[in-house]
C-alpha cells in the first residue's frame, strides 16, 4: 500500500532553507611536475587548508591520467615465405593506422577491472601525524569492498567512470597443456567475443560441446574495453563514416591519424586511441590508449567514507604507482 | 613481454607472456585478450570463411597470418610485444618509447578534485554546536599464508596475529600457488604438491600448478583477472574456521559452499545487509562464489564494548578442496578512530 507515502508526500512542507549557500568544486595538482619516474604521487592539501571552506572528502576524488600502450618491440624475422607476406602492406605486416578494417589492434588490450588497481599501497598523514599505515595489496581488499557494497544500478551510474564491470565468473579458461594456446597461460578469462552455440548450422562458433561456458566471452572485459578505446576512426554506419564526422576537426592527420577524434577527446578529456602506428620494415606496429581514470578517495580507504565536512585541514596522500610491463 | 607464435600456414599457434614487471609489486592492472577466436573458424551461413571477425576480439590480429596457400611459411616466427601502462602523460617505458610511443594528451599530472562548501550561517551555527567529530573508520592488516597443498587433503591451520584489538573481520583471498622450479611433469587432474614442478610451454617456464609462468603469482597475470575483483577459479574450502583468542568465530565448522555464502558473506557490506528483497547491493551471487569469486569471510565484530580495546589473535584453519596448491591473501579488518575539530581541522 502506498497510501501512507503519498499521504506524507502531500503533507511535506515545502521552501526549506537552503542548509549551503555555494558549492565549489575545486582541483589541486600532487606534487610531481608530471613527473612519475620514481613511481609515486605525493598530494597535499595545503591549498584547501587555508581556503575557510568546508571540504567535502567524503565526495572527493583522485583524477588519475593514464596511458596503455601495446607495441612491438621486436620485429619478426622474416626468412622465407611468399613476397606479399613478407612485404610492407602483406598479411604479415601489422597496419592498424592504415587498414583498420583488418588489422584493428583496439580490442587486443584493456585493464583490469577498477582504476583503483593502480593503487597498490597508500598512507595518509594528517597535520603531521601517519593515521593511515602503508599496507601492501588495499586494492585486493578494495576490490572485495566494492563488489560487496555496489549494485547493479551502480555499475551502470558509476562504471564506465570507475572502470568497474565486473569479469564474468564462468567464462574463465585453465591452459596447462605443453603446447602454447592462442588464449594465454594458467588462468585465463581475457576472450572478450562472445560466441553463440550452432543452430542448423547458420551460425558456428569455436566453442565445443561440455564446456559450459568456458572462454565464451566476458562481458565485463569488452565493456572495460568500450571505456578507454573509443577510435576516432570507427566506423559508424554502412556509408563508411566515421566517428571523426562528427567531431570537432582537428589538424588533419593529428596525433595517431585520428584527426578530429584527436582534437575533440584532448578538448574534453575523454578517453580514446591516441596512437596508432603501421609496422614497417623499421618500426613495430603500436597503439596507446590515454585514459582519464577517475578514483574516489572513499573507494580508496573508509577513513575518507567517513569524514565530515571539515575546514583548515591538512593532509598529505602518498601513493606508490606502479608502471607496469608484461 | 607478450609473444605471439605463428607456425603453421594460416592459423597462428599461440599467445605467451614471458614476463612481467612491477616497479612497486602489487597486481598487473593490464589485460591482453584472448586470440582465441581466429577468422577462419567463423562461417556465414554459406559455409565461407569470413576473415573480418579477428579485428573484434582483440589479439588475434598480433599474430602473424600467414597467406593462405602462399608457397611456404616459416617454421617458427614470433613477434615480441611489449605492453605498459603508465601514470601520466609519459610512456615510461624505453622499448616502447623506441618504438615510437607517444605522449598521451590529456592531463599529464593526477588532480584531485574536492568540493567544497559555504554553509549557510544557520545551520553552521548548528553544525558547530559540537565542533569536536569523531571519525570512526576501519584499516586493515594483510598477511600471507603461502602454498597450502590442494586435492583435498591439504590443510591450513595459521596464526596470522597474536594480537590486533577491536578486530571487525577476516577476509581470505585465495589464489593459485605460484609452485616452485623443480623440473619434471605432472599429469593433468593430479592433486598438485606443494613444489610443483614446471613445464616449458613455447619457450616460457611455467608453474604446472599455475600454468603461469613460474614464480610470477597469477595476480601479475595479463590474461587472468585474479587480483583485480577476482581470485583463481574453483577454490573451495571445507572445515573452515577463523579462531579468535582460541575461541571459534563461526558457530559450526563450516562445511559447505553455501554455509559460507549464506551465513558469511551474503550481505556483507550490502544496503541493509541485504535483508530487504528488492533494495540491496553486492555483485558477488553464489554462482560467482563457486565459480571465481571465492572470498571467504567472516564478521568477527560482535563482542562487548569493553573487550573491543583488548588484543586478540587470529587464526584461521581449513581443509582446500582445490586440485591446485593455493596461496591465501588474508586481510583483518579493524576498528580505528580519530577526533577532529571541525572548525580548526585540529586533531583532538
Amino acid at each position: 500500500m502506498s497510501d501512507k507515502l503519498v499521504f506524507d508526500l502531500a503533507s511535506e512542507v515545502e521552501g526549506s532553507p537552503n542548509v549551503f549557500i555555494r558549492k565549489d568544486w575545486i582541483n589541486i595538482l600532487d606534487n610531481q611536475n608530471q613527473n612519475y619516474n620514481n613511481n609515486q604521487s605525493v598530494l597535499d592539501t595545503s591549498q584547501l587548508s587555508n581556503s575557510n571552506k568546508y571540504m567535502s572528502y567524503r565526495e572527493s576524488y583522485f583524477l588519475m591520467p593514464l596511458l596503455l600502450s601495446l607495441g612491438q618491440t621486436t620485429l619478426p624475422v622474416i626468412t622465407q615465405g611468399n613476397v606479399n607476406a613478407g612485404a610492407p602492406g602483406g598479411p604479415d605486416y601489422l597496419t592498424p593506422a592504415t587498414t583498420p578494417a583488418t588489422k584493428s589492434m583496439d580490442y587486443s588490450i584493456g585493464l583490469k577491472n577498477w582504476f583503483g588497481q593502480m593503487i597498490h599501497s597508500f598512507t595518509l598523514d594528517y597535520n603531521g601525524t601517519t593515521i593511515i599505515q602503508q599496507t601492501p595489496f588495499v586494492n585486493m581488499w578494495n576490490s572485495f569492498k566494492l563488489l560487496t557494497s555496489l549494485s547493479y544500478g551502480d555499475i551502470i551510474t558509476q562504471g564506465s567512470t570507475i572502470g568497474f564491470f565486473p569479469d564474468d565468473a564462468s567464462a574463465f579458461q585453465y591452459q596447462l597443456n605443453a603446447a602454447a594456446s592462442l588464449v594465454g597461460q594458467g588462468t585465463c578469462n581475457n576472450a572478450n567475443f562472445r560466441s553463440f552455440a550452432q543452430v542448423g548450422g547458420v551460425v558456428s562458433s569455436q566453442q565445443p560441446a561440455l564446456n559450459f561456458n568456458s572462454s565464451n566471452g566476458n562481458d565485463g572485459f569488452i565493456k572495460r574495453q568500450y571505456v578507454t578505446n573509443f577510435d576516432g576512426a570507427g566506423v559508424i554506419g554502412s556509408g563508411g563514416l566515421q566517428y571523426t564526422t562528427l567531431l570537432a576537426s582537428g589538424a588533419a592527420g593529428g596525433a595517431g591519424g585520428q584527426g578530429g577524434a584527436s582534437s575533440y577527446c584532448n578538448a574534453v578529456w575523454k578517453s580514446y586511441i591516441n596512437k596508432k602506428q603501421d609496422q614497417t620494415a623499421a618500426v613495430g606496429a603500436l597503439i596507446q590508449c590515454s585514459i582519464t581514470a577517475i578514483v574516489y578517495l572513499k573507494h580508496v580507504h573508509s577513513f575518507f567514507n567517513m569524514c565530515p565536512l571539515l575546514k583548515g585541514v591538512f593532509m598529505k596522500i602518498q601513493q606508490p604507482l606502479p608502471q607496469i610491463v608484461s | 613481454m607478450t609473444a605471439a607464435v605463428g607456425n603453421s600456414l594460416v592459423t597462428p599457434s599461440s599467445l605467451i607472456c614471458t614476463g612481467v614487471q612491477n616497479s612497486i609489486g602489487g597486481v598487473n592492472p593490464i589485460m591482453i585478450a584472448s586470440a582465441g577466436f581466429v577468422p577462419s573458424t567463423i562461417t556465414t551461413p554459406a559455409g565461407a570463411n569470413t576473415p573480418n571477425v579477428s579485428g573484434f576480439n582483440g589479439s588475434s590480429v598480433l599474430l602473424p597470418a600467414y597467406a593462405a596457400g602462399g608457397a611456404n611459411v616459416n617454421a617458427a616466427i614470433s613477434t615480441i610485444y611489449t605492453a605498459n601502462i603508465s601514470v601520466g602523460a609519459i610512456c615510461l617505458n624505453q622499448s616502447l618509447k623506441s618504438a615510437g610511443a607517444a605522449e598521451g594528451e590529456l592531463a599529464r599530472s593526477v588532480y584531485l578534485y574536492i568540493p567544497a562548501y559555504t554553509f549557510n550561517p544557520v545551520f553552521e551555527q548548528s553544525y558547530l554546536s559540537s565542533p569536536i567529530k569523531q571519525i570512526k573508520y576501519t584499516d586493515i592488516y594483510q598477511y600471507q599464508v603461502l602454498n597450502v597443498p590442494g586435492g583435498g587433503t591439504g590443510q591450513f591451520n595459521n596464526l596470522l596475529t597474536n594480537g590486533i584489538a577491536n578486530i571487525k573481520s577476516v577476509l581470505i583471498i585465495p589464489f593459485y600457488s605460484t609452485g616452485s622450479s623443480t623440473a619434471g611433469t605432472t599429469a593433468i587432474g593430479t592433486i598438485i604438491p606443494n613444489s610443483a614442478p614446471v613445464l616449458t610451454v613455447g619457450g616460457a617456464t611455467v608453474s604446472n600448478n599455475t600454468g603461469f609462468l613460474n614464480g610470477v603469482p597469477v595476480w601479475q597475470s595479463p590474461f587472468d583477472p585474479a587480483g583485480c575483483g577476482c581470485t583463481s577459479p574453483l577454490i573451495s574450502f571445507s572445515n573452515m574456521n577463523v579462531q579468535i583468542s582460541g575461541q571459534n568465530a563461526i558457530y559450526n565448522v563450516q562445511k559447505y559452499a553455501f554455509e559460507e555464502f549464506n551465513n558469511q558473506l551474503y550481505g556483507q557490506n550490502a544496503v541493509n545487509g541485504g535483508m530487504t528483497d528488492g533494495l540491496t547491493s553486492c555483485l558477488i551471487d553464489r554462482f560467482g562464489f563457486d565459480m571465481e569469486y571465492c572470498y571467504y569471510y567472516v564478521n568477527v565484530e560482535r563482542m562487548l564494548p569493553v573487550e573491543q580495546s583488548v588484543p586478540k589473535s587470529v587464526q584461521i584453519l581449513g581443509t582446500n578442496n582445490s586440485n591446485r596448491a593455493v596461496d591465501l591473501y588474508c586481510f583483518i579488518e579493524y576498528g580505528n578512530d580519530i577526533s577532529i575539530d571541525a572548525l580548526t581541522g585540529a586533531r583532538v
